[in-house]
């Protein structure tokens, strides 16, 4: 390796510069001065501040619901937490926190409230369909168009904006309510979710599943043929109304094209 | 359309589609007033980075003010002051967004903002020595190549100075659009928060900028800190009006370049679309005072 | 082809035919307006589209806290978990190991 040019060499260059940025108790870097020639805690702490402010900013912005599920100022200290165990690796910032659900799940201060990771997850997959590939959705007249004797082989191709999840708990519920600012006392969390999100458009559904509609939707999402879904939603569930499915499935914007 | 920029604007085609009129950065909760109303603005500015998504409501709503107004593309993010290579994905993320809106102006800042693949989302410092200069010339040389076209470098707000710059921030400027042939955005905010938080003097300053190379200008408020030795601290906040001293430094600018496209940035406690209208009209009036003295000049 | 394939790919071109005769199921664009499938939940798009950049610094400051704080203002201390518990935001230095 080449010797470090002096600039680079004084300052700790931008290695130094952004580790002390990310954690205040790493030192000002040397060489940064104020108009009197001195070293400045206070001037270096404005671009820490920027760094953290901006980034619990962007946290709040994306995960609206988990802010208000936790409060604003205990946010604060979660955002930061995560922040600094995940900056972001890319300036695209409405992509920020995909590993905020994991993060919740194993952060000891937030453990006897588990289902914040799943509304993370919820909110995240949320912002990502916001933002999709603009596609046509999957018009019901294709599915008509196919041969009954054919129809059983037909695949589906998920639309750019589709996110199925199992959870737990009411995770899309939880979302819900708390990015409406409404009541959520009376949400039993003892229920579980089946979620659906989608972007036909421009708006973003959310939907909660019926009975079966998770098995059916992920077999085909993951490649499964209309027959061997339906094969697989029936067995798994009873008096599976496949017909009511199919309609929902196509009603609902999951898919964009049928191959077969 | 006036034609305001009627005087000799150097070698380069800059400015070139976005008018000698005030803008506003644009903001996705005016974007329905301002089609509403049919706002009388010269032009919006927008932030390359909350356009790179692949579809949805903010490309529905950059087409519909692209269709009805001067666009200019304005990147946060690209980190050319950066020790690291440039991000080519983001790059390339960037030359699609030109491609795709064709705005009149494209815009990066002298920052950095990126190391070690970690994004700090902060416009940070770069010492002025030789060794920053050939990386950034580099930089700018490779957006210019991959984007097509010529960019404007923005000059930056600073709190810190690094010991070992050896040459002013404007002879590191001057020098990087002399190799690159890039063009410059002056941030005149920029300059007053560096002015008061360095002590030196901003007219000095803007008296001493190549602005013959200048192709859009910035306006923008700022907050009041002090530092730990009770020195004027400013902070390049973005969070309310243009200061008093700003607008009187602009004038002194608008005098000597005649009209130049500016815009008044406006990112956080964002206010209702008629108040940052009404910085704009401003900035506006500024820009015909000053065509107004130059066609009487002319006609004389 | 089996007897019971048959039997399948009758049932599902039976459905098919069932799921077109469907009200209003023409396109999703439109009909996804009818919230006709699971239960739609009914949150607002305006301007949700997540966090924006800035090019500016913040005049907000005191974010160099490192202590959680427990408070009661969040909506996560108004639902009851199962079992009753009602659980705690817990109090934690950063540099007390977890």
């Amino acid at each position: 390796m080449s010797p470090m040019p002096d600039s680079e060499y004084l300052s700790g260059g931008q290695s130094g510069f952004s580790n002390a940025l990310l954690d205040p108790e790493v030192q000002t870097p040397p060489g940064l001065v104020g108009p009197d020639g001195l070293a400045s805690e206070k001037r270096f702490s404005v671009y820490r501040n920027n760094v953290m402010a901006s980034l619990i900013d962007a946290m709040g912005a994306n995960f609206p619901a988990i802010k208000r599920l936790v409060g604003d100022e205990f946010f604060v200290s979660l955002a930061r937490e995560f922040i600094v165990q995940f900056p972001p690796t890319q300036p695209i910032l409405f992509m920020y926190g995909d590993e905020f659900g994991t993060f919740l799940e194993n952060f000891p201060p937030v453990a006897d409230f588990p289902y914040l990771a799943d509304v993370a997850r919820v909110e995240y997959a949320w912002l990502q369909s916001y933002h999709a590939a603009d596609v046509s959705p999957l018009e019901a007249g294709e599915l008509g168009n196919i041969a009954g004797e054919d129809v059983g082989r037909a695949k589906f191709v998920p639309h750019s904006s589709m996110w199925i999840f199992r959870s737990i708990w009411p995770a899309a519920s939880l979302m819900d309510r708390n990015r409406e600012g409404a009541d959520c006392s009376d949400i039993d969390l003892s229920v579980g979710e089946d979620i659906l999100i989608t972007r036909p458009v421009l708006d973003v559904q959310t939907l909660i599943l019926p009975q079966g509609g998770f098995e059916f939707i992920s077999a085909l999402a993951g490649g499964e043929t209309l027959e061997a879904a339906a094969g697989i939603a029936m067995g798994s569930v009873e008096n599976f109304d496949l017909p009511a499915q199919i309609s929902g499935m196509l009603v609902c914007g999951a898919f964009c094209r049928i191959d077969l | 359309m006036n034609e305001l920029n009627s005087n000799d604007r150097g070698p380069f085609s800059i400015g070139s589609e976005i008018p000698a009129r005030s803008g506003a950065g644009l903001k996705a909760e005016h974007v329905e007033e301002i089609l509403s109303s049919r706002a009388d603005i010269g032009f919006f500015e927008v932030h390359a980075e909350n356009y790179m998504g692949a579809g949805g409501v903010p490309h529905r709503q950059l087409g519909e003010i692209r269709d009805k107004y001067p666009l200019s593309l304005h990147g946060v993010g690209l980190s050319i002051g950066g020790e690291d290579p440039l991000n080519m994905d983001h790059l390339k993320r960037l030359a699609e967004l030109n491609r795709r809106y064709q705005p009149g102006l494209f815009s990066e800042h002298l920052a950095w903002s990126s190391h070690d693949g970690a994004y700090l989302n902060d416009l940070l410092p770069v010492p002025y020595d030789e060794a920053t200069l050939d990386r950034v010339c580099d930089h700018v040389d490779l957006v210019q190549e991959v984007v097509g076209r010529q960019m404007l470098l923005e000059n930056p707000s600073t709190y810190v100075a690094f010991e070992q710059s050896t040459m002013s921030e404007i002879d590191f400027i001057k020098t990087i659009a002399e190799r690159t042939g890039c063009g410059l955005l002056l941030d005149v905010n920029n300059i007053y928060v560096s002015a008061t938080n360095h002590e030196f003097s901003p007219e000095d300053y803007l008296d001493a900028f190549p602005i013959n190379l200048v192709g859009e200008v910035h306006l923008a408020g700022h907050a009041p800190d002090e530092d730990e030795a009770g020195r004027p601290l400013l902070i390049d906040a973005h969070d309310r009006k243009v200061a008093d001293v700003v607008w009187a430094l602009y004038e002194r600018l608008i005098a000597k370049t005649g009209g130049l496209p500016t815009l008044i940035e406006w990112d956080d406690d964002i206010p209702a679309w008629p108040i940052l209208l009404k910085e704009a009209e401003i900035a506006e009036g500024i820009l015909s005072n000053f065509q107004e003295r130059a066609d009487h000049v002319a006609n004389a | 082809m089996s007897v019971k394939k048959i039997a399948a790919t009758s049932l599902v071109a039976g459905a098919v035919v069932a799921a077109l005769s469907i009200a209003s199921v023409s396109t999703a664009s439109a009909a996804a307006k009818e919230k006709c499938y699971g239960v739609a939940l009914a949150g607002k798009n305006d301007c949700k589209a997540g966090a924006g950049t800035t090019c500016a610094g913040s005049s907000k400051v005191d974010y160099q806290g490192n202590a959680f704080k427990m408070v009661d203002a969040g909506t996560c201390k108004t639902m009851s978990l199962p079992g009753d518990r009602k659980g705690s935001l817990t109090e934690l230095k950063r540099d007390v190991p977890a």
